[in-house]
């Protein structure tokens, strides 16, 4: 379904069966299609937003879980499940997480990488955070108790060895905004170190590691990104994190703003799924948005 | 009736009701009058935490459990075996004072031996498993000729590993690649050199030299004989064989995990389901061994996955042996049978005297059972604290096991 900017009746623009994993990057979304009749396989496509025109970038061997994209690449999630299950210690058969990258143009699909894991005592929850370069990052934990590790990897989108580029025990959550790195970890300030998060902050290529938020609610922060900013839900309110001066906004709270995931940002505006995931409410996030969205008014 | 109650003497009433109560004592005491706690099967209580289980139970007190090497944070690190790491231990063999780990998620078989552990073959990579030596082994044995058989699950294929650590080829040809270069395993019986399997996982070796698999994918136990491999029938359908082990008459002992229940008959086959009575949801058997404790009394026990626990086949009971049968068993604490505490312990195999070696797979670390003089008399009248010896998980062994005894 797309919707357009201005707001209006959502219309659907592609038809296919177990479309799955949806991403947009300028106009162009992407999404999977499972195996369609006449025995053809899964594929990758390239669904202009404008005309809602389908390409097909490649054909795949599974759909996706999960699609980020950049100018250049789109990469994808897949949870592979092998044929033998409700056995915890074969580690053989547990679980293996694939991503696979097409460039965004067309071309050969590759493996980036093949991660293993996931059984009843390690919950590895890959996700793909996002494309910066030419390089996917993605999370992965190490455990499921809270002390146990979460890396944030990266592997060249065309292929090549992955790297972990933070290590962070107790951290439960990470986004990739731009070229700016979040996650979060346990609050060192407060007394039980489960109790609060802090959220931490990495430029892409610099060095250094900095705080920019503290004593934020540990369960209830999915990180958000929009329009190259960070954002953290907690309760009611949002919070606007990835300010270069390590500054944290709270951009609107309250009640009515119990929030469902974050569809898109653009614009100065955050689009927010909302009540029964029926409705999707425009806000708008600075100053000109604000003034822009009184003159429409 | 007054003439009757005059005819009554005090005395003779205070001593018939004194006679009475002993009466219902003696018969509390043989166990008529009350219900099981520690075994398990007819008349025992449900080792999960499924509906109706009755209020958890608890290994015996002369039981000692430690840790031999791991610790909860899983890792890989050779070294002493205070500091050395494992990440999802399997299986356990033992031979020569020398304890041999499938160290399945390092993809390694590990050694302890002299207070250290290392490394004999395989290790950790970040190719995702595809050229790896071993990927994810489950199973591991020694052989009929004192070498290490492994069971190289995530290859499909039995292997065998030199003192010096060289890999060959036990059992098991080449099957089907996916799109990821990963073979998906196969069924083929035959020559060793023709024959597939599909996660294999426990091994278990009799007298004649005979291999035994339980080849989980292919819901099948597989025998290794004079360079064959063929299939041992069963009087039903697995749904994951395990592990497997061989009891002192001959015969074959099967875990079948996800079907919950133990398989046995003789190797000829069919085998046939054995499952205590009662069990309750969460019985998981995983690794299996005949042992004996320290009176000599050779005993098949059965590591318990889903309630964390250790038993010992009795008659058609099982009897606990370690750990706190129910949903609140699950822990790492080291300690007497009735302290310890397991998280998802998939594989066991007899040390020296009276002692087992378990895969603490959940924990990522290999303990120590020593099993000491299990006395059923004991734990039927006397086994633990509690209000004038109430037993705390005491044990009622029917008749006809203590017959066998």
């Amino acid at each position: 379904m797309v919707i357009p900017r201005r707001g209006g009746r959502a219309r659907a623009m592609l038809a296919a069966p177990r479309l799955a994993g949806l991403a947009v990057e300028g106009d162009t979304a992407y999404v999977t299609r499972g195996p369609a009749a006449g025995g053809k396989p899964p594929a990758l496509l390239a669904v202009l937003l404008n005309t809602g025109a389908a390409n097909t970038l490649a054909a795949l061997p599974e759909e996706a879980d999960q699609i980020v994209c950049s100018e250049r690449w789109v990469v994808w999630r897949r949870l592979r499940r092998p044929g033998l299950s409700g056995v915890p210690f074969v580690a053989a058969a547990a679980p293996v997480t694939v991503i696979r990258s097409a460039p965004a143009a067309g071309g050969p699909v590759r493996i980036v990488a093949v991660i293993r894991g996931e059984t009843s005592f390690r919950k590895d929850d890959i996700v793909l955070l996002g494309v910066a370069g030419d390089s996917i990052y993605w999370r992965e934990r190490s455990g499921p108790a809270a002390n146990d590790r979460t890396l944030i990897r990266r592997a060249p989108c065309a292929g090549a060895k992955a790297e972990t580029v933070v290590a962070e025990a107790g951290s439960r959550r990470a986004a990739l905004a731009g070229d700016v790195l979040v996650w979060t970890a346990p609050s060192l300030e407060a007394g039980n170190p489960g109790a609060f998060a802090t959220v931490k902050r990495m430029a892409l290529g610099r060095p250094g590691v900095k705080v920019i938020a503290d004593w934020l609610e540990p369960g209830a922060m999915p990180m958000l990104t929009a329009g190259g900013r960070v954002y953290a839900q907690e309760r009611g309110s949002l919070w606007r994190l990835s300010d270069e001066r390590g500054e944290q906004r709270r951009l609107f709270s309250g009640p009515s703003q119990v929030m469902s995931p974050v569809v898109s940002g653009d614009e100065g505006f955050m689009f927010i799924q909302r009540g029964q995931q029926t409705v999707v409410a425009k806000r708008p996030l600075t100053l000109w948005a604000r003034v822009r969205s009184l003159v429409a008014w | 009736m007054q003439r009757m109650r005059k005819e009554v003497s005090p005395i003779l009433a205070v001593v018939l009701i004194l006679v009475a109560l002993g009466a219902v004592e003696g018969l509390y005491w043989r166990g008529l009058l009350r219900e099981e706690h520690r075994t398990m099967g007819a008349g025992g209580g449900p080792v999960g935490g499924g509906a109706g289980a009755s209020a958890p139970s608890v290994g015996l007190p002369e039981v000692i459990v430690e840790t031999v090497v791991g610790e909860e944070q899983a890792g890989y690190r050779d070294g002493a075996t205070s500091e050395g790491l494992l990440d999802g231990p399997a299986a356990v063999a033992a031979a020569g004072g020398v304890v041999y780990i499938a160290d399945s998620r390092n993809d390694a078989i590990r050694i302890v031996r002299d207070g250290k552990v290392s490394t004999l073959v395989g290790g950790r990579d970040e190719s995702g498993g595809v050229a790896l030596a071993l990927r994810a082994p489950a199973g591991v044995a020694v052989g009929p000729d004192g070498s290490i058989l492994v069971a190289d699950t995530g290859h499909h294929r039995i292997m065998r590993v030199s003192r010096d650590g060289a890999l060959f080829t036990y059992a098991g040809a080449a099957t089907p690649k996916d799109d990821l270069g990963m073979e998906v395993g196969g069924y083929r019986d035959g020559s060793v050199a023709q024959a597939q399997f599909r996660y294999p996982v426990g091994l278990a070796v009799d007298g004649a030299g005979a291999v035994y698999v339980a080849d989980a994918g292919n819901q099948a136990v597989r025998r290794i004989l004079g360079g064959q491999v063929t299939t041992i029938r069963a009087d039903g359908q697995m749904k994951s064989p395990t592990a497997v082990c061989v009891a002192l008459d001959g015969s074959i002992w099967v875990s079948d995990t996800t079907g919950g229940s133990l398989w046995t008959g003789r190797p000829e086959g069919p085998l046939r389901q054995w499952q205590p009575k009662e069990v309750g949801d969460g019985f998981s058997p995983a690794g299996l061994v005949l042992a004996a404790d320290e009176a000599g009394e050779k005993r098949v026990y059965v590591a318990d996955s889903a309630s964390n626990c250790l038993f010992r086949v009795e008659g058609d009971h099982l009897l606990l042996v370690a750990g706190q049968a129910g949903s609140t068993g699950a822990g790492s604490a080291d300690g007497t049978g009735d302290q310890a505490r397991f998280l998802c312990p998939a594989g066991l195999t007899a040390g020296g005297r009276a002692e087992l070696y378990v895969a603490d797979y959940g924990n990522n670390r290999v303990r120590r059972v020593r099993l000491g003089r299990i006395h059923l008399e004991t734990h039927r009248h006397f086994g633990g604290g509690g209000r004038r010896g109430l037993p705390r998980g005491r044990s009622r062994m029917p008749a006809r096991a203590k017959e066998e005894r």
